[in-house]
């Protein structure tokens, strides 16, 4: 280095220099849109008949509606009802999979008593879902329990949940997780209880 | 640093001699080859004790947990034919082919060939409130092979017995001290039972091995 | 004893010092050196099989007729059948795509043992678990007794497209395979079977297990 450099360098504290190298960082960044403010992410609202893509499942979501008793299920609190949603649902994976339980929550809908349907049934026999298989939609209904004290709501607001296909970080196999809302559907709840 | 040591020579720390002449006749450069084994012989020698000791040391609890996930240590019957384990006494009193059993009409059984049903009779005795809890109760071939007791083959048979219990009948609200049951298994005709293995599952590896009398 | 070598005080390096040239090439190829045993190391790290692979299940494949060994438990496929509609007490059970139902003879090896999964695999490697719309009295809860045979019908529903090259796979734990064995057999099944099937009006039953005659 030529000496006057040298003797300049010896002169400016290290703090002075790294913090001019900072600044001309900041300022380059700025040059490309780095400081400029970021949108948050949008969940799309889907109508009622579209197929949502929610990783290894997809969805379409066909109505929500107050299950008849010819279902043979039965609640926990007499006067209860089943508020259900009901959904085509394509396992798009290599396997047969049971954690459907995962892609549906609602939203805005009073007197249920859990998060998570409580149960999973096949609509064309009624028996609780198990697994699905690869390659063979089904049409399901996802159920929860509902007190009858509540006015019925004519709408209700579906939120549908997907996975990531990406690595465990526990013991690197390749799984699908991390579950995220992937779109919201609003769909008409239709009274079938008769 | 340099160290003059008796015979006057200069030596460099660790024992190399100086001055080309190596203390057992080789010399390279001033260095002595066989110097660096010299001076690491003792490490060397301890070396495989500690090797084995530190392969060891990081393996003893998985074996540890190994061994005693299984029943491995039989628990066997004193001279007057008791054994004592988990808090009870219990005997063998009999092992043999059930021949006599009935289904729920009192029609005879009819086996499919090549299948055998034995039945062990078990006395047990205990002043625990909670004795055996959780036993699990096997029968053991000379081959080696065990067969679980209640078999679904029986109920398949529609065959009328009880289940076996290590515990006593506290239905009455009174805990008997003495108490028996009796477990049935199905085997292969060609198994020759040798005994009854009692497990339960904070007593393993130790278990109760019962033999006829 | 003739001296000749000049008194050894330290082993450096020594002569004329490292010329500027001679520094940046040691720098130099120390960067080089280090720069290559990260290449050479992570060229073997990238090349280790992934936890995936390294636990993959050990899957033994037999013909149809043939016991096939799966550690716990032997699997022999007996014969298949197929159909639109499967009905049990609950019901007719329809399909939109057809209805597999294989008959195995399990057999446990040297201790009782259950068989949690059953799957039918296709040509492209989708698996297709055993149904869980009706009873199937042969998997997951019934204990097998070593050799006393046990014959049954497990039902499958496959995509249409796919039941004419399809093989089943048994195994004792129906969440985790891992490094265990899978009995695996190719199922002898025709396009003109699965249309035949697929056609069907006539529902079936599913046979419940029984000890083999």
């Amino acid at each position: 280095m030529p000496s006057s450099l040298n003797r300049l360098a010896r002169k400016v504290p290290f703090r002075w220099f790294a913090g001019v190298v900072a600044v001309i960082g900041l300022g380059v960044s700025a040059l490309f849109h780095g400081l400029a403010p970021v949108a948050a992410a949008q969940t799309p609202t889907v109508a009622p008949g579209k197929v949502i893509d929610a990783g290894p499942w997809k969805v379409t979501v066909v109505d929500t509606r107050l299950l008849s008793s010819s279902t043979g299920l039965k609640t926990t609190t007499d006067g209860d009802h089943w508020f259900a949603v009901v959904a085509t649902v394509d396992d798009t994976t290599n396997d047969s999979r049971e954690d459907m339980g995962d892609i549906v929550r609602l939203s805005h809908v009073a007197g249920l008593t859990a998060v998570a349907p409580q149960v999973i049934l096949l609509a064309s026999d009624a028996t609780t879902l198990g697994y699905l298989n690869p390659g063979m939609p089904e049409r399901v209904a996802f159920a929860w329990e509902q007190s009858s004290k509540v006015p019925l709501p004519t709408t209700a607001q579906i939120v549908i949940y997907g996975k990531t296909l990406r690595e465990n970080s526990l013991d690197g196999t390749t799984d699908w997780l991390s579950p995220h809302v992937v779109a919201d559907v609003t769909a008409p709840v239709l009274d079938k209880r008769t | 640093m340099a160290r003059s040591n008796e015979t006057g020579n200069s030596r460099v720390a660790g024992g190399v001699p100086m001055n080309g002449v190596a203390v057992n006749g080789v010399a390279v450069n001033g260095v002595a080859v066989n110097g660096w084994w010299r001076r690491n012989r003792w490490p060397l020698v301890a070396l495989a004790p500690i090797l084995a000791l530190a392969l060891t040391v990081s393996t003893y609890d998985h074996y540890r947990e190994y061994w005693n996930s299984a029943p491995r240590t039989p628990v066997t019957a004193a001279s007057d034919g008791w054994v004592s384990f988990a808090n009870a006494e219990f005997r063998l009193d009999a092992l043999a082919t059930a021949t006599k059993l009935t289904d729920d009409l009192g029609a005879p059984v009819h086996l499919p060939a090549g299948m055998a049903i034995w039945s062990a009779k078990i006395s047990f005795q205990s002043t625990h409130p909670d004795p055996l809890f959780g036993c699990v109760l096997m029968l053991h071939d000379t081959a080696g092979q065990t067969y679980a007791d209640n078999p679904a083959e029986l109920t398949d048979l529609g065959v009328n017995f009880d289940f076996a219990s290590c515990g006593p009948d506290t239905s009455t609200g009174k805990t008997p001290t003495t108490w028996t049951t009796t477990a049935y298994f199905v085997a292969p005709t060609s198994a020759r039972p040798d005994g009854i293995q009692v497990t339960m599952d904070g007593h393993l590896p130790r278990y109760a091995w019962l033999t006829a009398r | 004893m003739t001296i000749n070598n000049p008194p050894i005080y330290s082993h450096r390096r020594t002569g004329p010092p490292v010329t500027r040239l001679g520094r940046i090439g040691l720098r130099v190829g120390s960067a080089v050196l280090i720069i290559a045993t990260l290449a050479i190391g992570t060229a073997f790290t990238s090349r280790q099989p992934g936890t995936e692979a390294r636990e993959r299940p050990f899957t033994v494949v037999g013909n149809v007729g043939k016991p096939v060994n799966a550690r716990t438990f032997d699997m022999t496929v007996l014969s298949v059948r197929g159909a639109a509609i499967i009905t049990d007490t609950n019901g007719p059970h329809d399909t939109s795509g057809v209805w597999i139902i294989v008959r195995v003879r399990l057999a446990a090896r040297n201790a009782p043992t259950e068989v949690g999964y059953a799957v039918l695999v296709d040509a492209e490697g989708h698996t297709y678990r055993a149904t869980g719309r009706i009873d199937q009295m042969l998997l997951g809860g019934r204990t097998l007794e070593p050799d006393i045979p046990v014959d049954g019908e497990v039902a499958f529903e496959v995509p249409v497209s796919v039941a004419d090259d399809v093989s089943i796979r048994m195994a004792k734990d129906s969440d985790d395979q891992r490094m265990d064995a899978v009995a695996q057999s190719h199922l002898p099944i025709t396009s003109a079977q699965v249309a035949e099937w697929h056609a069907a009006t006539k529902p079936v039953t599913v046979a419940s297990p029984a000890v083999s005659q």
